[in-house]
């Protein structure tokens, strides 16, 4: 650190009484020079203007083209609910309570929102919500919550959409737990493998390429949301090569988020809260397969991805946000790694209560739109509309949420406008069900397991202690 | 005690123990006028201790947890100012332990209270889990153990975050403990002895405990909050223990 030189006696005296140590080792001077002695020698010198404007600019090549993919896929599989347990298995979704108990994740007595919350604090929550300040005014002292984004699944197809995807999910996440969609801030962390182009790393253009496309999705995410990038960090060498393996780790981009809850007794926790409450999925943009865990658990490969409608969410999310204020929003929880059927069962293990869900409302929804696109949208991607891609299908813009029967009219008159889409009922029996009524009758049912079902796939331990 | 003044509380920080902002904060809800003060501070002139009504040693990880928890800050305690502290007990005066600071009481021999100075009658080992736990345990106050930390509170819900919570009496000591023993968790979580979770002196002016009151003072801290049908009017049973030892301290 640096101090005024008349105060070292005092630094002195404060590091006494912390037990720490503290040395004197120079002075800012009028030189020029960064110089260093070491027994009476200079061992560095160092013009200033070198030091500040002397490492020479890059000059760097890159060359875009759109990712190439070959479709493969495959027939539904028979049965949607073992599916649904596998992917609750999968350790990028399964339970994280082993980790989250082994820290303290309360100290300083300023949380309201934590990891894990609901009757039996089994619900993984979308966010943190914290008091800055201890203050008298307790539960109604305004809160700050803390979320983050991050989709390095769909680097490999195009980098731009990861980019709005991860400040979407950040966004999303904050605003699920209750933070004014206009307060948000964010950070942007780049790990990214080499990006410099040169005999030994021959795809460094490319890499390079989907650096610029990152940096276009950022910006287009942080102007729609409003939301300024106060800081960040940057590692663009993330490389590995002990000459027998060579390994690079796909272009991601972090996004965390901060955001002003306006009373922490407003926050809202992801898990379901009373039977009879109506679920309802929020939307604003498409769901797609490309990158997604379903994808991976079938090793599958399509071209339908995910679409994020920029000019809908920041309003879609205003809208929600006025909602909670109302007290109208019983749960939110965003829809991210294994979609739709995944985050209403993190919705149901986290509340000791179950849900019945109909989603042939956003099956015509669907169509809606794809028949508007034209048939050639509908014939190219011949399973968009299928009921495995309804339920596992992931991407931005959608959360689920859950509201108080007796507010039906006024929430949807206050989403007109908007995709808000009713997909069932909270109800008392501890299970999940969901059926599509728009398809025959033998074949409506999609999803029938029990609460425990769901919770015991869901806490299978992580490959790792 | 004149009515405009507040009672004063030192609460102590420094080297490790990371809890002191909230435990102040509990007390000065509470109605103390609390004093941070780090333990160097303390150890250099335990005068201090005189104008205070109470002391709490928070939470936390002192000098790292080296050798045991609350094994250092003990040793230190007690080559500096032992006297000094038995003084304050024996006047009466309230002292709290939490967590850390309930090792430290248990390091010291202050609790389970013992007829000699300075002899230990129980320890508190790494739980049976051998893991660090932080999680919300319901515990049961023990009606038969005078605490007038716990007046009113029956069970009630706090959290745990610690590794070595499991108190481990020593040889043909548990009546001993048993005696003092005003806190117990509902299940068992870490091994602990008889389930217990806190303990006071006879007098019931020192209270050590591994859950954390002062992390439940209000009402949004609680993991299933956002299932109460509004925010209860009445004060948390965190914040009731420092409530309850005002009331001591004003009586």
């Amino acid at each position: 650190m640096t101090i005024a030189t008349q105060n070292f006696p005092g630094i002195q005296t404060l590091a006494e009484k912390h037990n720490v140590e503290v040395s004197d080792i120079g002075e800012f001077n009028k030189s020029g020079y960064f110089e260093v002695v070491s027994g009476g020698k200079t061992v560095a010198l160092l013009e200033l203007d070198f030091l500040h404007d002397g490492c020479p600019v890059l000059n760097l090549e890159s060359n875009w083209s759109p990712a190439q993919i070959t479709m493969k896929t495959g027939k539904q599989p028979e049965h949607l609910g073992r599916v649904l347990l596998q992917l609750l298995k999968h350790p990028n979704i399964s339970s994280r309570e082993a980790i989250i108990r082994q820290y303290d994740h309360e100290v300083r007595g300023q949380s309201v929102i934590k990891p894990l919350m609901g009757p039996a604090q089994k619900a993984p929550c979308d966010a943190a919500v914290l008091l800055p300040r201890l203050t008298a005014e307790l539960d109604r002292a305004p809160a700050l919550s803390v979320s983050n984004g991050i989709c390095p699944r769909l680097s490999e197809h195009d980098t731009y959409l990861m980019s709005i995807c991860a400040v979407d999910e950040a966004v999303r996440n904050s605003v699920c737990v209750g933070a004014d969609p206009d307060t948000l801030s964010l950070l942007d962390n780049f790990c990214w493998p080499d990006p410099v182009y040169s005999a030994t790393n021959p795809q460094g253009k490319r890499i390079l390429a989907e650096l610029v496309r990152s940096c276009q999705g950022l910006y287009d995410a942080v102007i729609a949301y409003g939301a300024p990038l106060i800081s960040g960090k940057d590692s663009m060498k993330n490389n590995f090569d002990d000459g027998v393996a060579k390994l690079a780790i796909p272009p991601t981009l972090l996004v965390s988020c901060i955001g002003r809850v306006p009373e922490a007794r407003m926050a809202i926790s992801m898990e379901f809260k009373k039977a009879g409450d109506l679920v309802y999925l929020l939307s604003a943009g498409l769901l797609g397969l490309t990158g997604s865990h379903y994808e991976e658990l079938n090793g599958w490969q399509s071209i339908m991805l995910p679409e994020l409608d920029l000019e809908k969410s920041p309003n879609l999310y205003r809208r929600l946000h006025s909602a909670i204020k109302s007290g109208w929003i019983k749960s939110a929880h965003d829809l991210s790694e294994g979609g739709l059927a995944v985050s209403v069962a993190e919705c149901v293990i986290g509340s000791r209560l179950g849900a019945r869900l109909d989603i042939a409302k956003y099956h015509k929804h669907l169509l809606g739109i794809y028949e508007k696109r034209g048939s050639n949208a509908l014939k190219t991607f011949d399973f968009v509309i299928r009921p495995d891609s309804l339920i596992f299908g992931e991407g931005p813009g959608h959360i689920v949420v859950t509201i108080d029967k007796k507010r039906k009219d006024e929430f949807e008159r206050l989403f007109e406008g908007f995709n808000v889409i009713p997909i069932g009922e909270v109800v008392t029996d501890q299970s999940l069900l969901i059926i599509d009524s728009e398809l025959p009758e033998a074949e409506r049912e999609l999803v029938s397991l029990s609460a425990e079902a769901l919770k015991t796939a869901w806490e299978t331990p992580l490959p790792f202690d | 005690m004149n009515g405009t003044t507040k009672p004063t509380a030192i609460v102590l920080t420094g080297d490790g123990i990371n809890c002191g902002d909230e435990t102040s904060f509990a007390l000065q809800l509470a109605g103390f006028d609390a004093h941070i003060t780090h333990a160097s501070e303390l150890l250099k002139d335990a005068g201090r201790l005189k104008s205070a009504q109470l002391l709490a040693i928070p939470g936390g990880f002192s000098f790292g947890d080296e050798i045991a928890s609350g094994k250092v800050m003990a040793i230190k305690l007690q080559a500096a100012m032992e006297k000094a502290l038995v003084e304050f007990v024996d006047e009466g005066k309230l002292l709290i332990g939490i967590c850390n600071g309930f090792q430290v009481l248990v390091q010291m021999g202050l609790l389970p209270e013992s007829k000699k100075e300075g002899v230990r009658l129980a320890s508190l080992s790494k739980n049976s889990g051998r893991k660090f736990i932080n999680r919300w345990v319901q515990q049961s106050v023990d009606i038969k153990v005078a605490c007038p930390w716990l007046e009113g509170l029956t069970d009630f819900d706090l959290p745990i975050r610690h590794g070595e919570g499991k108190l481990t009496p020593g040889k043909d000591l548990e009546e001993t403990v048993k005696s003092q023993a005003a806190l117990r968790y509902a299940t068992d979580v870490n091994g602990s002895f008889d389930r217990i979770s806190g303990l006071t002196n006879t007098k019931g002016n020192v209270f050590g405990l591994m859950p954390h009151p002062e992390a439940f003072v209000r009402w949004t801290q609680h993991p299933s909050w956002t299932h109460l049908p509004s925010i209860p009017d009445k004060p948390p049973p965190g914040l009731r223990v420092f409530q309850n030892a005002y009331s001591m301290v004003t009586k």
